[in-house]
C-alpha cells in the first residue's frame, strides 16, 4: 500500500467519512494531537518505517496529502 | 579472628555446572566472582564461605563500569543494584544486616530453587535465607532456561521458589504446577505481581503459601503480603521493619527512611487504594504522553482483567507527534474489539494503547524481568 492509502484508512477508522488527499487532518476531520499520534503510529507500523521527530516540521504539515509526502521523504525503515 | 558461627548451606546441583576456575582474587582482600551466569555454584559456595567466615566478598555482575571501593572493606558483600538502565551503583553491607532481613521462618528441610543470580540482590535473599536456617538451595544448569528450572527442581524436590511474576508464567507452561509437586512457599519478587498472576499462581499450585514481596537492594524488604490480593496492606507503611518506615511523597514515590537516619527516594510510585497500596510503576517506566504521565501497571492491569488476557506489557514509543504514546503487546486468545472497548472504557484517553499486538511471547531480562524498553 502507498503511504497515502495507508493513512486514508487509519483516517478513515478514527473518523469515517469523505476524506481524501487535500482534507485537512485538523479542520477538517478534527483530529486530536492523540488522534494525530495514532494515525502516524499505525501507517508507521504499516509501512515498516518510523519518523523521527526532527525531520518533520508540523505547522506545515496539515492535510494528508501531506503527511504521506512526510512519510515518502523522511520514513526510516524499521530494524527488524 | 573470624569464627564459624552460621550453619553450612547445602548445594545441591542438577548437574556439573563447569570449571570454577573464574574465581580470581580482587583487591583489599575482596574475592571477586564473574562474569554473570558463569558459575552459580561457584558464587553460591564462595558466599556460604563468606558468610561462615566473616570474610568481605564482593559480587559483580556483568556490568561495564562497576567499580570496587578502596580498600580496606569491613566484612561484608559489596553487590550492585540490578540497574536495567545507567551505570551500576555497588552497595555495601555487613553481613548481620544482610542476614537480619532474611525470614526468621524457615527450616534445614527447606529445599529453595534457585530462579535468581547470585549476583543480584533477589538471589541473595535466598542464599542468606537458606545460610540462616541451613536450608538447602537447588541450583539449575542454567538460569537462563526456564526448561531447565523446572527439571532441577523435580529431581531434587524443591518446597520453596522465588522468582519473578514473569518467570513463574513461562514455568506453568512448562507443567511446572506438576514437576514441582512439593512446593509449599513461593515467592514472587522483584517486579509487580498482578492480580491475575496471582490468580494463576493460586490456580496451579492451591495449597502453596504466595508471599509477594517488594524490596530493594538498598532499602532491603519494605513490604510484604500473602493474602492473594495484589499490592500490599498500607499499614505496612508506617509500621516499617528493622527500624525502617516508608512514606508516599506527593507523587506517590516510595520515600524509606532507613534505621541509619538516611532516607532513600526507590524511584518507585504506589497508590492508595483503601487499605492497600498498589504498584503504579517505576519512574523510569513511566510513559509522557505529551505530559500527561502513564502508569504501564494501571494500564496492564485493566488489560489483564479481560477474559482470556494471559500475559500483557504495557510499554512506550517514541512518538514524533507526542513524545511517547502507549502500546501494548498480549499474549492469549482474546477479542481484540472487546478489549480496545474495556480500554475506551476504563482509561484515561491518554492511557488508551494506540496499538494492542498479540505476540506469542513477551521478552523477558537476564534478571528474568519483563523488559520495558522499546523494541529496535
Amino acid at each position: 500500500m502507498s503511504s497515502l492509502s495507508t493513512i486514508l484508512a487509519a483516517v478513515q477508522e478514527l473518523a469515517p467519512g469523505d476524506h481524501g488527499p487535500d482534507t485537512s487532518l485538523l479542520d477538517e476531520v478534527g483530529l486530536d494531537s492523540l488522534d494525530y499520534a495514532t494515525v502516524v503510529v499505525r501507517t508507521e507500523d504499516e509501512l515498516g518505517v518510523k519518523l523521527r521527530e526532527e525531520d518533520i516540521d508540523w505547522p506545515t504539515v496539515r492535510t494528508i496529502g501531506e503527511l504521506a509526502a512526510i512519510f515518502d521523504r523522511h520514513g526510516v525503515p524499521l530494524t527488524p | 579472628m573470624a569464627s564459624r558461627s552460621l550453619p553450612s548451606a547445602r548445594l545441591l546441583a542438577a548437574r556439573d555446572v563447569g570449571p570454577s576456575s573464574i574465581l580470581q582474587p580482587g583487591p583489599g582482600h575482596v574475592t571477586v566472582v564473574g562474569p554473570t551466569g558463569a558459575d552459580q555454584l561457584a558464587a553460591a559456595a564462595l558466599l556460604r564461605d563468606a558468610v561462615a567466615w566473616n570474610r568481605p566478598l564482593a559480587l559483580i555482575a556483568d556490568e561495564p563500569g562497576a567499580a570496587l571501593p578502596a580498600p580496606p572493606v569491613e566484612p561484608g558483600l559489596i553487590f550492585f543494584s540490578s540497574g536495567t538502565t545507567g551505570i551500576p551503583r555497588a552497595h555495601h553491607r555487613g553481613w548481620p544486616a544482610l542476614l537480619a532481613e532474611a525470614s526468621p521462618h524457615g527450616s534445614a528441610d527447606d529445599r529453595f530453587l534457585l530462579t535468581f543470580n547470585l549476583a543480584r540482590y533477589a538471589g541473595l535473599q535466598v542464599i542468606l535465607h537458606c545460610l540462616r536456617h541451613g536450608s538447602s538451595i537447588v541450583v539449575p544448569a542454567s538460569l537462563r532456561d526456564a526448561a531447565a528450572i523446572v527439571a532441577a527442581g523435580a529431581e531434587h524436590g524443591a518446597t520453596h521458589l522465588s522468582v519473578t511474576p514473569s518467570l513463574v508464567k513461562r514455568l506453568v507452561q512448562l507443567d511446572a504446577p506438576a514437576a514441582l509437586r512439593d512446593l509449599r512457599q513461593i515467592t514472587l519478587g522483584g517486579e509487580h505481581a498482578s492480580q491475575a498472576t496471582l490468580d494463576l499462581v493460586r490456580r496451579c499450585w492451591p495449597a502453596v503459601r504466595i508471599t509477594t514481596i517488594y524490596a530493594s537492594s538498598e532499602g532491603g524488604a519494605s513490604f510484604t503480603a500473602s493474602d492473594d490480593r495484589e499490592g500490599f496492606p498500607a499499614a505496612q507503611l508506617a509500621a516499617g521493619r528493622d527500624g525502617r518506615r516508608g512514606e508516599l511523597g506527593h507523587d506517590g514515590e516510595l520515600i524509606v527512611h532507613l534505621a541509619d537516619g538516611r532516607t532513600l527516594h526507590t524511584g518507585d510510585h504506589f497508590e492508595a487504594a483503601g487499605d492497600r497500596i498498589l504498584f503504579r510503576g517505576r519512574r523510569e517506566d513511566m510513559i509522557n504522553v505529551g505530559g500527561y504521565k502513564v502508569s504501564p501497571a494501571r494500564v496492564e492491569r485493566v488489560i489483564l482483567g479481560v477474559a482470556g488476557v494471559e500475559e500483557c506489557r504495557v510499554i512506550g514509543r517514541l512518538s514524533p507527534v507526542l513524545g511517547e504514546v502507549v502500546t501494548a503487546e498480549i499474549v492469549g486468545s482474546v477479542d481484540m474489539a472487546a478489549l480496545r472497548a474495556v480500554c475506551r472504557a476504563e482509561l484515561a484517553r491518554p492511557e488508551v494503547p494506540v496499538t494492542i499486538r498479540q505476540v506469542e511471547s513477551l521478552p523477558l531480562s537476564a534478571a528474568q524481568k519483563l523488559v520495558r524498553t522499546e523494541a529496535a
